[in-house]
């Protein structure tokens, strides 16, 4: 039967109400928790008390007592403080403390307290070092009646009075002398934001998200300098609140998020931290942040094209690759084992296997002899391998309104989910086993999977990433045929269920996309609505993976609608070289390298894009900051390196003459690269460290290279942060890092300015990294509703003479080891919107089809280790995400 | 495998295969439809079609299966599964599902994870690790004299000078915590990484290069490498014993089998 119209709409849902329980409940050993991440209260010296209840989160006192006169509810947090008295009923999961008394047995001592549990509680909670000061020639802002929208800036004192007031701050970083919120009052935000109290904090109102704004606590950290916070007669917090100088009181509060103070009194309050983390705090943790470098887009056995092409590395496995184990690759032996060997030289730091979600438990049971439906005519089709297998099991995916094969998930489709559990269960036991929790923070796993969209044969797909082990089964295309509908199913399946549970999504290979994946919404049909549907694309879609395997996304010269000058180095990792242009139309089989190509295919189209889309409904739908990464389809996570690339997918290219070549089935052959690394700036190597750190974009992607980018924007930097030690603390303090708006002039600067900073890799004995050549900035703006590139040289040398001999591979002349510069826009007119981002050069090196072309008998080498059209050298990269400028409206 | 349980399963599952597969050719030739097997041609149906299948459906199922064990009786009388690669390949991997099916898994108690441990302490021994700040002097912003412009730094901060105050920006920070040898050659390259372990804590160390440029470097502490408690190894422990304890039970399993047969090899064709 086929599902009509009305009733698909309702199948998401239903498959959602189904998978809900699935939550799989982490091991929660009884020890106490020295992170942050896992409490949701922490006070210095007191914590009082009076019928509080926690739902998620544990409760801790640094250096003192935790008193509780009756009524305390909280039978899943672990309480822990040097002094713990709890009078009346009582329930909790555990206490840690060497002085109890009460409690009863449903909140009994489980084991000893912890000594000096958060050394500097300001620290750990991301209070700025250098203290802030009240600046008295700021506005102050009084919200009598009605509504006002606040961009970010520093303030004086903001009062939102009385009832019906309400603040809307657009998102960014606000700096207020004090803040008082009044009974029936709304401060609410639209995007991330961080709001800084020089003095006090009262709130009897509401301080969280705007309604219908798809973010999370998290996504609010409120920072109070001063000594008092009061919540009270109903107040409403839904935010990270870090006060480790002040008193807090909270009276009939109810807060989703951590609450930090000196002493904490609450009464008849219910506090919730949105996720925990039960691990070990990070022996490494520097809050001046560090660069990790990792791959989030990795497929192993378990997605249908790779066993397919006779891919056998489990998610395991593939694990253990990005550690430094070496994996057989096809193609197998008569014993099914693969015959060819790689390792990475150095370990990642993080990594995820986003195996496509599509088919995970159909291929499991097309692969199993004597299972159900082992015989179907699709599975018979399926093992025969190769193209013909790939496209037999998933062909389905390219028409409109896709359905499970009923010969081997039944009728109505339900047959494959058990399997896929199964399936679905390795997956996460595979990150957790690797995940370190202890406090070295070797490497982080992020369980994820890959939605494979490909409506009209164009590529649609999203990597799904979660940041904990509160994961529901993954979405398919059978569930979700459209994007709407995949973030409708994260929301309803993981981020608006109780269960701490957070996903994002990252859509890539939109060079294959035909002009679709940046699409904005027709504004001449059906326009209500399509504000909220930019901000929940917004706050789903972070990034975008800018390079991998299958070829760059960052641009293309030769299409149409962006004035500027050619761009040269848009010429890197083309995954085609002539096509028709679609002009602001879309078109069709982009992933088989078909059909037209639009600007917005390429990130500097589709940001330019979101800019209009911006102006049009005060969202921008493509706020999207970036990340690298390989779409390894052998399960190797980070194999990079251009001298041992010997594929991508299995049996597909594991020969020299099939990479060499031209390509089958899709055209790829010596179009294909290894793909890139994604590189993110975070305090610690831990789950929700990485995961923060992707949300608010502090990320770049390179090429390959472990190339160290600092991108900070600002206004009035001084030219010498350069060479100032404090360079990167100054630079904080200061300015933004990339992935973040600039919004108001300030200072009296009429430009904004950057601190720009590479590092070269270091590379390793056998093979050192190669000298950078030069760093760019790439402006995009609009002018009147006109897209304008420009592209500027602001550190470096692009003429120092270095060069590679494609015949040997050997590199000759110099350059830079590292590189720094304070650029000011010379050209900055603050009524246009803007966008910088950089990109770093390194010097010329060898492709990877030069290595194995000259490994090559001449005799025996392809066309295309001649073809002049065919590079043979490169110049590795790295690309960060912009800083945005958005003019006050 | 010492475990008789072991020894009865896999015995009682040779038998039963043996039986199964060597029916004499004298045999008398009877097809019976078991129950089991209508059984399961109606829930096949079932799950393909979402229905039950009506009675002609039926009929025309049990037919075919009749049909097709027929045939399957005649071509095992021929030996045509003999000599036949993709028969051969399926047999033993369904012989390794029934080994593996008959001789479960067990959980590993501690003791014998423990005793894993001891035996192969190498696995999971944690590298040294070293914390240390440092001051740079980077060969980009004075290519003639870095060198001697770390030396000076270094005097200062020998002085008692603050480090944060003293050297080049760093891009990949100044203090580092619990870095493996490796984590410190990732990011200033393997020379400096074997230079480290060789200094004195609390002190500001002779000048070291990097990849980069001129460093002195403070350790504030080292940490041996240690073989980890189980506790703290448990997972890839468990990873394992788990791996080892299934080759070594699919191996003897295979040499059990093997014991019921007298191998001989022709000596190879000239």
């Amino acid at each position: 039967m086929r599902y009509s119209r009305g009733m698909r709409s309702f199948v998401p849902l239903a498959v959602a109400a189904l998978l809900v329980p699935v939550w799989r409940t982490p091991v929660r050993a009884a020890t106490p928790h020295d992170n942050l991440d896992a409490y949701a209260l922490v006070a210095r010296s007191t914590l009082r008390a009076r019928s509080l209840r926690v739902t998620r989160g544990d409760v801790g006192v640094v250096a003192g007592a935790l008193r509780s006169s009756g009524g305390l509810t909280a039978p899943d947090t672990q309480l822990v403080a040097s002094q713990v008295r709890l009078a009346g009923a009582s329930t909790c999961a555990a206490v840690f403390s060497d002085d109890a008394a009460g409690g009863g047995t449903d909140c009994a001592v489980t084991g000893a307290g912890v000594a000096d549990l958060f050394a500097d509680l300001a620290e750990e909670c991301g209070l700025p070092s250098t203290p802030i000061a009240c600046d008295p020639s700021a506005p102050s802002i009084r919200v009598t009646d009605g509504a006002r929208s606040l961009p970010p800036g520093v303030y004086g004192d903001v009062s939102v009075s009385p009832s019906r007031g309400v603040l809307d701050l657009t998102g960014g970083s606000y700096t207020f002398c004090s803040l008082r919120i009044a009974r029936g009052a709304t401060v609410r935000v639209h995007a991330a934001s961080e709001v800084r109290v020089v003095d006090s904090l009262l709130v009897n109102g509401a301080l969280g998200a705007a309604p219908g704004v798809a973010i999370s606590s998290t996504d609010l950290r409120v920072q109070v300098f001063g000594s008092t916070v009061r919540a009270t007669r109903g107040a409403v917090i839904d935010a990270m609140l870090c006060a480790p100088n002040a008193q807090v009181s909270l009276r009939d509060t109810t807060v989703a998020g951590r609450i930090v103070g000196t002493r904490i009194k609450a009464m008849r309050s219910t506090v919730t931290a949105p996720y925990t983390e039960a691990r070990a705090r990070c022996d490494g943790r520097n809050r001046l942040r560090n660069v990790y470098f990792g791959d989030l887009h990795v497929h192993t056995t378990l997605s249908f094209d790779a066993y397919a092409y006779d891919v056998r590395t489990t998610p395991a496995s593939a694990y253990q690759f990005a550690l430094g184990a070496p994996v057989q690759l096809p193609p197998l032996d008569i014993n099914g084992i693969g015959t060819q060997t790689l390792q990475i030289d150095r370990p990642l730091d993080f990594a995820a296997v986003t195996d496509h979600s599509e088919f995970l438990g159909e291929v499991r049971m097309c692969r199993t002899p004597g299972g159900l439906n082992y015989d179907s005519g699709t599975c018979t089709a399926y093992r025969t391998g190769g193209n013909g297998g790939t496209t037999a099991i998933a062909g389905v995916i390219a028409f409109p309104n896709p359905q499970r094969h009923p010969d081997i998930c039944g009728a109505d489709g339900q047959g494959c989910y058990p399997t896929t559990q199964l399936v679905w269960d390795e997956v996460q036991n595979a990150a957790a086993d690797v995940y370190d929790r202890s406090a070295a923070c070797d490497f982080t796993s992020l369980v994820g999977y890959e939605y494979t969209a490909s409506k009209n044969v164009s590529t649609l797909h999203r990597n799904v990433l979660f940041r904990n082990d509160h994961v529901p089964l993954p979405t398919t295309v059978f569930e979700a045929d459209t994007r709407e509908e995949l973030w409708a199913a994260l929301n309803t399946t993981c981020r608006d269920t109780a269960a701490g549970c957070d996903a994002l999504a990252i859509p890539h290979n939109s060079n294959e996309s035909n002009g679709t994946m940046f699409l904005p919404d027709n504004p001449f049909v059906n326009p209500s609505g399509q504000r909220a549907a930019a901000a929940l694309r917004g706050s789903m879609e972070p990034l975008a993976e800018i390079y991998q395997h299958k070829g760059d996304s960052e641009c293309s010269n030769g299409l149409s609608g962006i004035v500027g000058a050619v761009d040269e180095q848009c010429n890197f990792e083309k995954r085609r070289r002539t096509f028709p242009d679609c002009g602001d139309g879309t078109g069709t089989l982009g992933t088989i390298t078909a059909g037209c190509v639009s600007r917005r295919d390429f990130l500097r189209g589709a940001w330019l894009e979101g800019m209009k889309e911006q102006q049009r409904l005060g969202v921008d739908p493509f706020h999207v900051g970036v990340i690298a990464s390989t779409d390894s389809h052998n399960g190797t996570p980070g194999a990079v390196t251009d001298a041992t690339f010997i594929g991508h997918r299995g049996t597909d290219d594991a020969t020299p003459a099939s990479r060499l070549g031209e390509g089958d089935f899709y055209p790829g052959g010596y179009r294909y690269s290894p793909g890139g690394l994604a590189a993110v700036w975070a305090e610690e190597n831990s789950r929700p460290a990485l995961f923060d750190a992707l949300r608010r974009r502090e990320t770049y992607g390179t090429s390959g290279p472990r190339i160290a980018v600092r991108f900070f924007g600002g206004w009035n930097l001084p030219s010498g942060l350069c060479a100032d030690p404090a360079m990167v603390e100054k630079a904080y303090a200061t300015a933004v890092p990339m992935g973040s708006t600039l919004t108001t002039l300030s200072g009296g600067a009429t430009a904004p300015s950057f601190l720009i900073s590479a590092l070269r890799d270091a590379g390793t004995v056998a093979r050192p990294g190669t000298p950078l050549q030069r760093i760019q900035v790439i402006k995009l703006w609009l002018d009147h509703g006109v897209s304008h590139q420009q592209v500027f040289d602001v550190a470096g040398d692009p003429n120092n003479g270095a060069g590679v001999d494609e015949s040997t591979c050997v590199q000759s002349g110099s350059g830079a080891d590292s590189l720094c510069t304070v650029w000011t826009d010379p050209a900055f007119d603050a009524s246009q919107s803007a966008l910088y981002y950089v990109r770093v050069l390194e010097n010329p090196s060898c492709r990877w089809n030069a290595y194995q072309c000259n490994a090559l008998a001449p005799a025996d080498r392809p066309p295309s280790c001649t073809d002049p059209n065919v590079p043979r050298t490169l110049q590795e990269r790295a690309w960060t995400s912009p800083i945005w400028f958005t003019p006050a409206s | 495998m010492r475990d008789p349980l072991w020894h009865f399963l896999i015995l009682g599952a040779s038998v039963f295969l043996l039986q199964r597969w060597w029916v004499p050719t004298d045999a008398p030739r009877r097809v019976v439809v078991t129950a089991g097997v209508q059984r399961a041609l109606i829930e096949e149906h079932k799950q393909r079609f979402g229905a039950a299948p009506t009675p002609d459906e039926t009929h025309a199922m049990i037919d075919r299966w009749i049909d097709d064990e027929v045939r399957v009786r005649e071509a095992l009388t021929l030996g045509l599964d003999r000599d036949d690669i993709i028969v051969r390949r399926r047999l033993v991997q369904k012989m390794d599902y029934v080994l593996q099916d008959s001789v479960p898994l067990v959980r590993a108690t501690d003791a014998e994870l423990q005793a894993w441990l001891s035996a192969h302490p190498e696995r999971y021994v944690t590298a040294p690790r070293l914390s240390f700040e440092h001051i740079f002097a980077a060969t980009d912003r004075h290519p003639q004299d870095a060198a001697a412009q770390l030396a000076a730094w270094r005097a200062r901060a020998v002085a008692g000078e603050a480090a944060t105050t003293l050297g080049d920006p760093f891009l990949r920070g100044r203090v580092f915590e619990r870095q493996s040898a490796e984590d410190i050659a990732a990011v200033f390259g393997a020379g400096f990484a074997a230079a480290l372990p060789g200094f004195t804590l609390g002190e500001w160390s002779a000048p070291v290069q990097s990849s980069y440029g001129w460093h002195t470097v403070r350790l504030s502490a080292s940490e041996p490498g240690r073989t980890p408690s189980l506790a703290d190894a448990r997972g890839a422990v468990e990873r394992d014993w788990r791996e080892a304890q299934r080759a070594t039970l699919d191996q003897h399993a295979l040499e059990q089998l093997r014991r019921g047969y007298e191998i001989t090899q022709e000596p190879p064709a000239p």
